[in-house]
């Protein structure tokens, strides 16, 4: 859910520039939304719908994830001309490549997971998904593309512990900057769809 | 009646754009939710 925070940052910062700006906060038409909406069903009774997820194979989770995924590469390429969508674009195409180079899930390491979790070497093993995530532990030398897994690490906060991946930095990095952006003036708007 | 239909069409407009504004952000969630895989413990899913 760290990714929620990202869009309430950019939610704040835009709404607060509007209101600075005296001006509307001004959303634009999204080009096929409803792909979004198809691609998140699958995902949300895979892995965010607590009763169903557990009944969930992991082959059949893998094959949703990626399906779904192939959703969003559709809806990426019909919202890239948006200058502001850049980021976001190309970090979910990083973990779609990532994930797709790797049976399926996000790659996460023994030594990342040793940090995340210090203590609980028991609740995972090699080769296997990750809980009922996205992810699945590979070593290093079974990982394609390694660099673009969940290898970052933020502070703890309280009993949360996260890692992500580059494509995560730079969807949460490119939401905040299309939230912000659209608490700016018409013409500076206009002028980014133009670009 | 004319004054009435013209604060009825400004009333429908704000509430659409409030929609569209509801859906846009929706929607946003949804695809960052979708093509983001952080892995948390402690929390609820990614």
């Amino acid at each position: 859910m760290v990714l929620l925070v990202a869009v309430c940052i950019g939610l704040i910062a835009g709404f607060l520039r509007a209101f600075i700006g005296r001006q509307p906060y001004r959303i634009y038409d999204l080009r096929w939304p409803w792909l979004v909406l198809v691609a998140f069903i699958p995902q949300y009774f895979a892995f965010f719908n607590l009763k169903i997820r557990t009944s969930i194979s992991n082959d059949l989770a893998s094959i949703l994830l990626v399906s779904s995924l192939i959703f969003l590469l559709a809806f990426s390429i019909f919202n890239i001309h948006k200058m502001s969508f850049w980021p976001i674009a190309l970090g979910f195409f990083l973990n779609f490549l990532v994930i797709l180079l790797n049976g399926g899930f996000m790659p996460i390491s023994p030594s990342t997971l040793q940090r995340l979790m210090p203590g609980q070497t028991d609740s995972w093993t090699i080769g296997q998904r990750l809980g009922y995530g996205k992810d699945i532990v590979l070593t290093p030398e079974m990982t394609k593309l390694g660099f673009l897994s969940d290898r970052f690490l933020l502070p703890p906060i309280g009993n949360l512990h996260v890692a992500f991946s580059l494509g995560d930095v730079l969807i949460a990095l490119g939401i905040i900057w299309l939230l912000w952006s659209l608490g700016g003036k018409p013409g500076s708007i206009k002028k980014e769809k133009t670009s | 009646m004319k004054n009435f239909s013209g604060k009825l069409f400004l009333a429908s407009t704000a509430v659409s754009s409030k929609i569209k504004m509801i859906l846009f952000i929706a929607t946003l969630v949804m695809f960052v939710l979708a093509a983001g895989a952080p892995q948390a413990t402690g929390s609820i899913g990614g």
